[in-house]
């Protein structure tokens, strides 16, 4: 089968998947007790009228079917719904949290990819030794930690070591007065030639992105380990090291890239853990991110939000797997049925 | 006498686990001269992978090689440090294994493969190190259109002439093969041995050990023929000796265990009884608990290593002064 | 294993406070005081101990995270087994709609589900467990797809017995190898995710003492200085996560040794 032929395949899969995925959203939130009407209207003491109207507006007196057919077309156009807390079209609010948690991800992940490679693999060329031990440790215990506590820890360290370096927020308001261009900051500082504002924006990112990279990098340390060590074992390594190559070759132009397709497809697939894992690092540095908006959310009973972005994280999160299944496809010559 | 090329000496490599210990090999010797193919028989776990292995250092983790001696070309192996059994891997001596289907890196093509075997020992450019390994594909009659093909792209077949070919990549002296057809069927089998007959006739040269359970596969190509059994020699002859007249006990059943299509119809037998436990091998005569013969000195004594007849020796006390075939093995013996 | 020291140490404490009568809910005037001799680790801002709260915690997160276990092993298994046995549309049906939940990171589903049905043991329970029943769902379909053709099922049937019995009596212990390394890991992740909804405001009700809602609730005190509040609770997480974690994991060893067995022809 072509590449090209696999990678349209793959992507007419992706419909069914989604559907399915907004499908489990909806019946959630539909079939589960609690009614968002009255969670909306709250203590305000409302009549009978008022809620019948509510409920009308919101869509929620029509059959249930027909609610999940005006969602599903609904989300086809790009819309969302409404936030009844915010009073804004849910799509907005998305778009104004969105560049917050691309910017922390992003550079979680610049901090975690290498750190867990190099660890993973050093690790998994001393294989055996008291380096190979102590990192396999570090990593374990690391992993244990939850990515909230240790956002905590460092927040706390901040404050009884007083460390200059803030420990909430995306940027300091009295120092970054930068036009928000994309909404990442560091971007956005760069744009406007604010020497200030970058350093200002850099200095925000270091204990998320030291929080949530690090969590990150105790799970790739493992999977990179434990990938290198299996491939080590096969055959053609021994074969390779039998005809003659040199330790180090047999290592970097046999082992490694056999290791590195399915480290690489794991990480891919880290996309979920990534999306949990800044919701709460998002929450414990009031970072204002698509995280932050979902506790928000959550806690103002604002359910359209809610639903929103939940079938955001469950988009993104299958456009992740898409990517790692076509990047699979084009370096393995082996997929290709 | 022919000069030697390889030659073994009392060879013991054990592997040590934690909670015993493995005599793989246990006191081989033998030599193998220039441009002769030596045959290694023996069943599943007799230690004959593990000779071939240890010729070339490289046993698999827990095997460590106890003693002995091998002399290749006048030096002693096991006394080389890393760099330069390095360099005699492949260049010298090369290896010929049974999976060819893990034996290659997935990710590169094949042809780089076999490139690569000539890279890493001899300073060519990567043009003329891929002329070679595509001379090489011819040698081993395969398509030059599969020279970029990926491993998974290959038949067992292919990829086992690809194995010879890229062990053929540095003009070695000696190439042992371990078990090379048993993973491919009949057909291809007989390809492959065909084609293994063809390299020892074209390259003058060329040394084979050819290790095998398959003794039809072992005598169509083999000069001479080394029995082993649980780590142990039991008979060393020339093919032709060694088939027609089997003097071990072992070597008898194992000789009747292959169907002879010409020869007269006999009822297919089989050795009775298991292989022995290598942890802890029986006393005397690693053979004694399966043997029709064996007798009381048998299960007490090793038996010792003798000429029986004119290059053909034997470990067998039946052929010692006292034993009952010390004159000559009775025809057909039941 | 180190593993099972520690979480026999965990649950160690956890019975000792409960016999030893330690009061989580106990308040005194000292708000928000450091460690001292007479609380040993500190007070949280109603005066409560946090040795207290935090040992006693201990009992809600282990049992919420393993009712958790339970139920996604339950319900993971026995939907696996149904669907794996029968095959066809079905099958097809429910694996796309476990593929979905697959997807979604549990705790999200977690949260999401928590925001509905409201804070409770069982609730808590519930939401977190639903993130895992695919993990045990595809276990269970995979070992049922890979025994069901084989002879002796057939003959089993031929016997005469029901559906039944011939899933659960003769097919399903199969699987119970792969499951209980898994069921144990998860047992360190549940604690994570309860901790997590507890951190949100999702978890267990005020005042039960529970790990992630007291750590939660001491971040508005750590720019005053008070740092254990937020510090202990965590502290427990750790420690007990990593005991089921090394004991997952030193099951998973013991099962895959088992398993596959390499043959090595010397």
């Amino acid at each position: 089968m072509r590449l090209r032929t696999f990678i349209l395949l793959r992507l007419l899969l992706m419909i069914p998947m989604i559907l399915m995925l907004v499908t489990v959203v909806f019946a959630i939130m539909r079939i589960l007790p609690g009614d968002p009407v009255l969670a909306v209207l709250g203590s305000r003491a409302a009549t009978e009228e008022q809620i019948e109207a509510l409920r009308h507006q919101l869509g929620l007196d029509k059959p249930l079917y027909l609610q999940y057919v005006d969602y599903v077309f609904g989300l086809f156009r790009g819309d969302f719904g409404y936030s009844m807390v915010r009073m804004d079209p849910v799509t907005t609010e998305l778009a104004i949290h969105l560049p917050a948690t691309i910017e922390l991800t992003f550079w979680s992940m610049l901090l975690a990819v290498p750190l867990g490679l190099y660890l993973g693999v050093f690790a998994a060329r001393k294989g055996g030794g008291k380096m190979d031990a102590s990192i396999r440790i570090g990593a374990l215990v690391r992993w244990c930690v939850p990515v909230f506590w240790f956002g905590l820890v460092l927040q706390i360290l901040v404050v009884q070591f007083g460390l200059p370096l803030p420990i909430a927020g995306q940027a300091n308001p009295r120092i970054t007065t930068v036009h928000e261009v994309t909404g990442l900051y560091v971007i956005d500082s760069i744009l406007a030639g604010d020497p200030r504002a970058l350093a200002d924006a850099f200095l925000h990112l270091v204990l998320p992105v030291a929080t949530l990279g690090t969590t990150m990098a105790a799970s790739i340390t493992k999977i990179a380990r434990t990938n290198v060590v299996d491939v080590l074992g096969e055959e053609y390594i021994k074969v390779a090291s039998l005809k003659g190559c040199s330790d180090d070759r047999v290592f970097q132009k046999h082992a490694l890239p056999n290791a590195l397709i399915p480290i690489l497809t794991y990480t891919g697939l880290q996309v979920a853990v990534l999306l949990q894992g800044a919701i709460l690092t998002e929450t414990v540095f009031s970072w204002p991110g698509l995280g932050r908006l979902l506790v928000d959310a959550v806690s103002h009973r604002d359910f359209n939000l809610i639903q929103g972005c939940v079938v955001l994280f469950a988009l993104v999160v299958s456009i992740a797997n898409l990517i790692v299944d076509i990047s699979y496809a084009i370096v393995d010559p082996r997929v290709r049925f | 006498m022919v000069e030697s090329l390889l030659d073994v000496k009392d060879l013991r490599a054990y592997y040590y686990v934690p909670s015993f210990t493995v005599k793989a090999i246990d006191g081989i010797s033998f030599g193998i001269s220039e441009a002769e193919a030596l045959g290694i028989i023996g069943e599943s776990g007799s230690g004959k992978s593990t000779i071939g292995w240890a010729v070339l250092r490289a046993l698999p983790n827990p095997g460590k090689i106890v003693s002995g001696e091998i002399s290749f070309g006048g030096r002693n192996l096991l006394e080389l440090d890393r760099e330069e059994m390095r360099k005699i891997r492949w260049k010298e001596i090369a290896m010929v294994t049974q999976s060819a289907m893990s034996s290659f890196d997935p990710l590169m093509r094949i042809g780089d493969q076999i490139a690569e075997a000539v890279t890493v020992h001899e300073d060519i450019t990567q043009e003329h190190a891929i002329e070679r390994a595509k001379g090489l594909f011819k040698e081993v009659s395969l398509e030059p259109s599969r020279f970029k093909s990926y491993p998974h792209e290959l038949s067992g077949g292919m990829r086992q002439r690809a194995m010879i070919a890229m062990a053929l990549a540095c003009k070695p002296k000696l190439v042992i093969a371990d078990e090379p057809t048993t993973a491919l069927d009949v057909i291809v089998q007989a390809q492959i041995l065909r084609l293994m007959d063809n390299l020892k006739s074209e390259l003058k040269s060329l040394s084979i050990m050819f290790i095998s359970h398959d003794l039809s596969v072992v005598a169509g190509i083999s000069d001479k023929i080394l029995v082993v059994y649980g780590g142990k020699m039991m008979e060393y002859g020339a093919t032709n000796e060694i088939i027609k007249n089997p003097l071990h006990p072992y070597s008898i059943d194992f000789v009747n265990a292959f169907p002879n299509i010409e020869g007269t119809k006999m009822l297919f037998e089989s050795i009775p009884g298991d292989p022995p436990d290598m942890r802890d091998p029986p006393n005397g005569c690693v053979f004694h608990p399966r043997c029709k013969y064996a007798w009381g000195k048998c299960k007490e004594v090793v038996p010792s290593w003798r000429e029986v007849e004119k290059d053909h020796f034997v470990a067998c006390h039946l052929y010692e002064v006292g034993g009952a075939w010390e004159h000559g093995r009775p025809h057909n013996p039941s | 294993m180190a593993g099972t020291v520690i979480v026999v140490a965990v649950l160690t404490l956890d019975v000792y406070a409960h016999v030893g009568g330690l009061d989580p809910l106990a308040t005194t005037y000292q708000y928000l005081s450091p460690p001292d001799l007479a609380h040993v680790l500190g007070t949280d801002q109603l005066g409560r101990d946090l040795l207290a709260r935090v040992s006693i915690g201990t009992t809600f997160s282990l049992l919420v995270a393993f009712i958790s276990v339970i139920i996604s092993v339950g319900v993971g298994c026995i939907i696996g087994a149904i669907s794996g046995f029968f095959g066809g549309k079905i099958d097809r049906a429910i694996s796309l709609a476990f593929d979905a939940l697959y997807a979604l990171p549990p705790l999200i589903i977690a949260i999401l589900i928590a925001a509905m049905i409201g804070a409770g043991i069982v609730n808590t329970g519930v939401a977190i467990a639903v993130g895992y029943m695919p993990q045990y769902f595809r276990i269970v379909r995979g070992i049922i797809f890979s025994i069901k053709e084989r002879p002796f099922i057939e003959s089993t049937r031929a016997i005469g017995a029901g559906y039944f019995s011939l899933i659960f009596r003769h097919m399903m212990p199969y699987a119970i190898p792969s499951i209980i390394a898994l069921m144990t890991l998860n047992m360190g992740s549940g604690i994570v995710d309860v901790s997590g909804l507890g951190f949100l405001g999702l978890g267990l009700p005020p005042p039960t003492p529970e790990w992630g809602t007291d750590l939660g609730r001491g971040r508005d005190f750590i720019t005053s200085g008070a740092w254990w509040p937020s510090t202990f609770p965590g502290l427990m997480i750790v420690i007990s996560v990593l005991g089921f974690t090394l004991v997952g994991e030193g099951l998973d060893e013991v099962f895959r040794a088992t398993s596959t067995r390499q043959k090595e022809k010397f």
